[in-house]
Order: structure tokens, then sequence, then C-alpha cells
């Protein structure tokens, strides 16, 4: 299969239906979304169409991007763009093939094609019969397209995997953030076009289809058998999207089958796979365009990590954190295409294009623990692009939001484990939740309060956070954390309950909110140190 | 100190207005009445009742209901409640500030102890009836030294009925338990340490 001419990928029409069209097809107005049949798959379709476009169809400065933003290309134009890499693009054959060794890797035997799954059982799994909770046997046959998307999605998310099985150029399980147009019926263009970076912002040599620097498959495989690594000094910046990690070969056979993972009629399939250790070794520093990092501020010398997926999720706690750059004091770095948005509005606003400030930015990732997939996180949260001079001010604004709730989501957690509990330090287990239950409360009222401060922002003459925001902040907060706290301790039968304990935990917990340091700087800032919530303590 | 009050069943200023003058007339407070000496006697009689049935026949009974029903839309099976805060409140000879429950976990200057002790207060709250709650509230009126806050007293009898009755508040926070538990502890803590 030919992927960059056959009908590869599954794109939503504006009428609703699901076609398989060629990718060229991308920039077609009526196509609004791409319709993976899984969200890891999902979110590596668009980062193969996006490091597509950057590879071949990247625009030299900002002004020929914003053309195409306005004007997007036929698909004419697209596989006149893409002419050079169709053979590059090869998913069987005996020349070299996307993704896969150079090497047929004869000597192998075939393993399951699940093992291309991140969350598919491993073989010690499943012959120690301890897959309880990621089953074994989902998925045995798939169909080229989702074999392809299969492979892609392990080799840009590969976790480490055992012996010389080596894990992803970002890390295992990296974040990828895009900007997506704030309108959801945007069409797929604009989502994919607003993460492409401009020739004379990131400037690289031309790409070459044939070489390893751009793609590792094109020649033999670096093999890493005595630790042997591949730094960025070894590549062209572009082999980031197209990083190999892992060393496979796909064996497709002339079956007639549907497929497991997205249900339709195939007549080649693919079982079974070969897999070999020791495949290309990528050592840090790399800076991925769609990825945040951060730095250790207190180790300099130290490469910057790219930012995992971790339990509780992702939510607002997070926000500074992926949208605004803090290199030297907490070494936040987010994804390049996240700090380029801004760059972008300010420039759009010169030629009067409308580039909104506010727009979407689309996290997502898995969670792991080692090679173990602990869960999928994928959320949209609202972006704002400020412009650079700005963003100081708005991070202190934003960590002072932030700051409150998280030193209040902290107390919840313990006073509710005091109400609880008669020893609360002696217990056991996960109990993440309760604070889970506060972020997602409080979530809706921190992104309006954001909107809002991003009026107040273009205002220079504002130095400190505005105090009459600042106290809807903390009577917000104030309200759902007790909301919470009353919720989690007091809902069992009266009967069944220590209230001595609870009211003790209680009061404290409503001084905290009060009087505790966080809090009493917070009430100062927002000007409530006199307000009538005094009375309340007699 | 002034407290502040949460009324639950007792939110309407009218009503309050009604249940005090009952009371002050009870007492012998209100002096326009010219009829004392007979509302004294209907006071021992309210203090005679064993349980809140044998207060639904009395004439002290009579007149609270008929103040506080008087356009005679409150269902009958509010009665018992009405009955137990007409002989309650019978009991009471002053009218304190503290809430109910906060009084009940007051320091007893003597001992050092709570006027109410927890065990006592738990089972008050616990009590399967009305005619024991009736008991045991007497009881808790009678360890104040008969000093209650009349108003807040009568609200507490009338929310216990109500959660009895099955009707719980959504918020946790505004059950009757919760309430009396925070003022009761709240006041226990000023004095005492736990280790």
């Amino acid at each position: 299969m030919r992927i960059l001419t056959s009908q590869f990928l599954p794109f939503k029409i504006r009428t609703g239906d699901v076609e398989y069209r060629p990718v060229s097809a991308m920039a077609l107005p009526e196509v609004t979304e791409l319709a993976l049949p899984r969200a890891d798959f999902q979110g590596a379709a668009y980062q193969f169409l996006i490091g597509l476009l950057q590879t071949a169809y990247a625009p030299v400065d900002i002004d020929e991007w914003m053309d195409r933003y306005q004007s997007p290309p036929s698909p004419e134009a697209l596989e006149q763009a893409f002419e050079g890499f169709i053979a590059s693009f090869e998913l069987e054959g005996d020349g070299p093939l996307f993704m896969q060794d150079l090497d047929p890797l004869d000597k192998e035997s075939p393993i399951p094609s699940s093992s291309l799954l991140i969350d598919a059982p491993g073989a010690s799994t499943i012959k120690n019969n301890t897959d309880h909770f990621v089953k074994a046997g989902r998925a045995e046959a798939f169909c080229p397209n989702c074999a392809a998307m299969a492979l892609f999605t392990l080799q840009i998310n590969a976790p480490s995997g055992g012996k010389g099985y080596r894990t992803g150029l970002r890390g295992g399980g990296p974040l990828t953030t895009l900007i997506l147009p704030s309108e959801p019926d945007a069409s797929l263009w604009k989502k994919l076009w607003l993460n492409v970076l401009d020739k004379s912002h990131w400037p690289y040599p031309e790409p070459n289809p044939k070489s390893f620097e751009l793609f590792p498959w094109m020649e033999t495989t670096r093999v890493s058998d005595k630790a042997q690594k591949t730094f960025a000094s070894d590549v062209h910046p572009l082999h980031q999207f197209w990083a190999m990690p892992r060393r496979f070969r796909l064996i497709f056979e002339d079956h007639n089958c549907r497929c497991d993972l997205c249900g339709r009629d195939s007549e080649r399939v693919c079982r079974t796979v070969k897999a070999r250790n020791y495949g290309n070794n990528y050592d840090g520093p790399w800076t991925h365009p769609l990825t945040p990092y951060r730095r250790d501020p207190k180790k300099p010398t130290e490469p910057q990590l790219s930012v995992k997926g971790q339990p509780g999720g992702i939510g607002y706690r997070h926000w500074e954190a992926l949208v605004l750059r803090d290199a030297e004091g907490s070494g936040n770095l987010p994804a390049e295409v996240v700090r380029d948005y801004a760059r972008k509005v300010d420039e759009a606003r010169h030629d009067n294009l409308s580039l909104p400030r506010q727009a979407r930015l689309w996290v997502f990732g898995y969670d792991m623990d080692n090679m173990k997939p602990r869960a999928w996180y994928g959320t949209q949260l609202p972006l704002l692009a400020v412009p650079q001079p700005q963003q100081d001010r708005l991070l202190d604004w934003v960590r002072d939001l932030v700051g409150l709730s998280r030193d209040t989501a902290w107390q919840l957690r313990k006073q509710v484990k005091e109400a609880w509990f008669s020893r609360p330090a002696d217990v056991k287990g996960d109990t993440d939740f309760i604070e889970s239950r506060f972020w997602e409360l409080t979530e809706h009222e921190f992104y309006s309060l954001l909107s809002l401060l991003g009026e107040r922002i273009q205002d220079g003459t504002i130095k400190r956070l505005p105090p009459d925001l600042a106290a809807r902040w903390y009577q917000h907060v104030r309200q759902q954390a007790v909301a919470v706290f009353d919720e989690l301790a007091l809902s069992a039968p009266a009967e069944a309950l220590d209230m001595k304990r609870i009211t003790g935990a209680r009061n404290r917990f409503l001084y905290q909110l009060k009087k505790g340091k966080t809090a009493k700087k917070f009430r100062k800032q927002a000007g409530l140190e006199d307000a009538p919530l005094e009375q309340e303590s007699a | 100190m002034n407290q502040k009050f949460y009324y639950h069943m007792l939110r309407d200023d009218h009503l309050r207005s009604q249940v005090w003058n009952w009371w002050a007339r009870l007492q012998g407070q209100d002096k326009t009445d010219g009829a004392t000496a007979s509302l004294r006697g209907v006071r021992a009689e309210l203090r005679r009742c064993h349980t809140p049935d044998d207060v639904l026949l009395t004439e002290g009974f009579r007149s609270l209901w008929m103040a506080v029903n008087k356009e005679g839309a409150r269902p009958s099976a509010d009665m018992t409640a009405w009955a137990t805060v007409a002989a309650v409140l019978a009991d009471v000879r002053v009218n304190a500030e503290k809430p109910f429950a906060a009084a009940l976990g007051s320091e007893n200057e003597k001992t050092g102890k709570p006027h109410v002790s927890e065990l006592r207060f738990s089972q008050l709250q616990k009590s399967s009836d009305s005619a024991e709650f009736l008991r045991r509230a007497r009881r808790s009126v009678a360890l104040l030294g008969r000093s209650a806050s009349v108003l807040s007293l009568a609200d507490s009898v009338l929310h216990w009925h109500k959660e009895k009755q099955g009707y719980y508040p959504v918020k946790p926070n505004h059950r009757l338990a919760v309430r009396w538990a925070t003022d009761y502890f709240t006041e226990l803590s000023r004095y005492q340490r736990t280790p």
C-alpha cells in the first residue's frame, strides 16, 4: 500500500459521513475532522498529517503561512507537494517500508500483531494469565490502514519495552499539545495548519526523503546493542516527527477478513509482526515542536525532559506549564507550537487577518508506568494567546489563582482524612479523588476568570491581580471546597459518623480557608481582609 | 458574644414571633393578657404530660397550634412535633442567648465538663420516637438549669421531627445532626483539650 496515494485516512465530512480518502483530501473545505477508530490513533493521525505538512509543504515565512491559512491548497497542490515523498511511504514491498526496519528480520519468529498496541498485554502477561484489566485477544486481525496507524502510534509513543526495546524520541508516553480553533466546526485544514511552523521562524536545511537523517527507515537502522546513541546532531530536525525507536516488520497475507480495529472488511490482513530489539537509541536534548518540556532550574546542566501524562489527568492546574514559558523560575517550556501561536496572532493583526486570542489547546497522551499504560488522557483547555510582553504578568496572576486552589486542595484532602479516620497519618490507599473532585468543581470558574484576565491584561497599568476577580475566585474556591468536604465527610447516616472528630476537622478546615498562610495572603491581595466574613469566627 | 442563628424550620419572622409570644404568655411575662393565673395552670398541665399524645389534649397546646396554624394549612401530621415543642418550652424558665446545641456543649463552671455529656447528647439525637425525644429533651433543659434559647430549641425540636418523618435536607451541612454537632463540639473545643 502506498500511504500517500491510497485511501489512507477516515475523514469526517460536514454531512456527518466518514469516508476513507487520500491524505490530499485534508484541505477540502467539507472535511471537518479525522475519525480514527481509537483515541490514540486519532492523536497519531493528527501528528502524521502535521508532520507531513511540515516536511513536504512548510511555509517559507509567516506571510505564506497566513495565505495558506486563509485559502487552503487544492488536493492537486498537495499531491504535487507530496510527489517526491511517495516512495518513502510504502507499507509493503521489497524496498524501504514506512516505520519498518530495512532488515526483513527473517530470524525472528512472528508475534501477534496486537503487540503494536500500547494497551495490549505483553507475552509474559498472557503466559502468566495476569491480564485482568488489559485483555488479550481483543484485536488480532488488522487491515493495512490500521496496521500502519498502530505502528506509527507505537513509534511516536514507545515506552520502554524490555531489554533493548527503546523508548520514543520524546520518552515513553509524552504529552502532545495541539492548537485548535475555538469554533468546533472549523475545517480540518485550520486545525492542522495552526500547528505548522514557518521556516523563517524554524529554519532547517531542505529535507531529503531518501536519507536516514529524515526518515530512519530509508537506511539500515543504527543498531544500539552496545548502547550507541542517536543525538539531534546526527539527524535532520524534522526527524523528530518520524523517529523510529522500535524495529518491526509487518507481515501481510491475502485473506478476506474484518479488521478488529475499524470493523471494515479487508482483503489484506496483518495478523503477525516481527520485532527485534536494539533499534535507534535516541538521547536528548530534543525539542519536538508539539510537546511541552520541563527543565530542572536547579540542575541547569541536565537536558530538558518532555512532560508526561500523570495520574489525576490534565486540568487547569497544568495550564500555566502548558502555555506560559518560564525557563528560569519553574523551568516550564511549553511546546514550540503553543509559543508560536501568540506570535502568529500578533503578526496576523498587522495584516488584518483575525486570528482569535482565544483558541483551544488539545492535550493528549498516555500515562505510562514504564511499559504499563495506566490511562489515556485527552482533554481540551482554553488557550489564551497573550502578547509576549504581557506573558510574565499573566503568569504571576495565574500562579496566584492556582496557588490558592492548590493549597485549598491539599487542606481539603488532609481534613477529610482527619474527619474519616482516627489516625489519618497511618491510612494507606489512594485518596487523590478528594482533590480531583475539587479541581473539577473549580475548573469552569477558573477559565471564566482567565478569559476576563486576558481582557484586563491588555491594560498595561494594572500590575497586580485585579482585586475584584481575586475576590470572586476566593469565594468560589472556598464555597466549593466546603461543599466537597461536607459531601464527603457528612453524607453517611448521622448514627455512623463520629461527629466530634468531623466537627473538629471541619472547624480546622474553615480556619485554614480563612487564616491559613496562603489564604491570608490571597485575601489581603483581594482586599477581603476587612470583609464581613470576619463575623463568622465568633 | 453574639452568635449567629441558623433557623431551619422557623425561617419565617412571623412564625417566630408567634412562638415567642406563646412562650412569653406561658411564663406570665406578657401582662396585657390579664389571665396570668390561669396560664400558670396551663403550664403546669403541660408539665404533667408524659408523652406528646398527652399534650395534644391540653389547653396550652391548643393555643400554640391555633397561633402557628392560623390558615389551617399545616398538616395534622405536624401536630406531634408542635406538641413536643409545647411540652419542652413549658420547661424553659429563662431565655438564653446561645443556640440550644451550643448550650448543651458549653462548660459547666462547677465541673469543668459540658452541661450535657457527649453520650447523653448523642442519645437525644438518636431517640427512637417522639416520646423518648421529649423525655430526653426535658432532661437536657433541666441540666441547663431551665435556661435555653426558646426559638433555637423550638427550631431544633421541629427539625428533629421533620427528619424523623424522612425529609432530609439535600445539603449534608443542613442536617440536624451536623448542625447540632457543629454547635456542640465547637463549644466543647473552646475549653476541652483533646489529647
